[in-house]
């Protein structure tokens, strides 16, 4: 008797077994605001240059585009060209001449590489905010003697 | 109404199920966007700055020009001086410790509009400044005009004698 009706009788739910869902409109919420937000700071044109990770980079005003050209980077170490090194800064100490040996060897060698009888080939110049000038000055000699006098410096964008 | 036809209707009323929204296909579409947007969003933006080197001293025959000759900033351990070939028009100490990059905006605002080359200026820096600041005197520079800027070297940093 009581395996047959037990079959009818209405079974209290427990509630520890119920399905529980959670409260998403505080989540929505945020996901709208976060979409929005990326969407106003995005920027379809991107960056063709990716400034070298051992630097920083000054910032500046100017809004002017970066085209490809021949990357030298400064860091507090050492020169690159195209991230590959090419004179320590401790190498260049070690004379006062304004034409720094290695690196015009170098250049002369990619221009010989490349050829032409351009006068004057732009190179794009990273170097990190706290370096002294008297580097650059001279690194900046030594590119326009060997005929990369279009120089640009990479900055990044003040807002 | 009639009486019949608002009992029916509250009656219909009570029955409707509540109707809960299924947002987890929402959900999901801001799960992948939001990451997919985030890799590819460009947060820092990048720009150049195009400098040119001066001509090299004694280029040219005669020398340069009145008209031709441009104004010169100098940027040094005590401040900026701005000159025109030899005469001295301004200059601008520290404050603080620190270059007056906006002193050396309105100057030169100021002293462009009496010059005849309204469009080149010469930052001469000195060793021993650093490269932040040497980009700062260039964009006070450019603010106040000057469409091209030249970069040269100042005077090199005497070394101590042993």
């Amino acid at each position: 008797m009581t395996s047959l009706t037990s079959g009818f009788v209405k079974r209290k739910r427990d509630p520890s077994q119920e399905i529980v869902r959670p409260q998403l409109t505080s989540i929505i919420d945020m996901m709208v605001f976060l979409l929005i937000f990326i969407l106003k700071t995005f920027s379809t044109e991107g960056n063709i240059i990716t400034p070298s990770a051992d630097l920083l980079l000054p910032y500046s005003a100017s809004k002017d585009k970066a085209s490809a050209a021949l990357m030298i980077e400064i860091t507090k170490q050492a020169v690159l060209v195209e991230g590959e090194p090419v004179v320590t800064l401790a190498e260049m100490e070690e004379n006062d001449s304004l034409l720094v040996r290695p690196l015009f060897s170098y250049l002369e060698k990619k221009v010989r590489m490349v050829g032409g009888e351009k006068k004057e080939r732009p190179a794009i110049i990273q170097c990190d905010k706290n370096i002294d000038f008297k580097y650059l000055k001279r690194i900046l000699n030594t590119c326009a003697r060997a005929s990369y006098s279009d120089f640009s410096l990479l900055v990044v964008q003040k807002e | 109404m009639s009486f019949i036809a608002q009992a029916k209707q509250s009656r219909v009323s009570r029955l409707a199920p509540e109707v809960d929204l299924d947002m987890t296909p929402i959900m999901n579409l801001f799960v992948i966007l939001v990451p997919s947007l985030v890799s590819i969003a460009v947060f820092v933006h990048i720009a150049v700055i195009s400098v040119t080197l001066p001509p090299a001293a004694g280029a040219g025959m005669g020398g340069p020009k009145k008209a031709d000759l441009k104004l010169t900033v100098s940027v040094g351990e005590p401040g900026f001086v701005i000159s025109l070939g030899d005469s001295l028009l301004d200059s601008l100490p520290k404050v603080t410790g620190k270059f007056d990059l906006p002193g050396l905006a309105n100057s030169l605002a100021r002293i462009r509009e009496r010059l005849a080359n309204k469009d080149d200026v010469v930052v001469a820096v000195d060793d021993g400044i650093i490269f932040d600041e040497v980009v700062s005197a260039m964009d006070a520079g450019r603010q106040s005009g000057f469409s091209r800027v030249s970069l040269a070297g100042g005077a090199p940093k005497k070394k101590d004698k042993p």
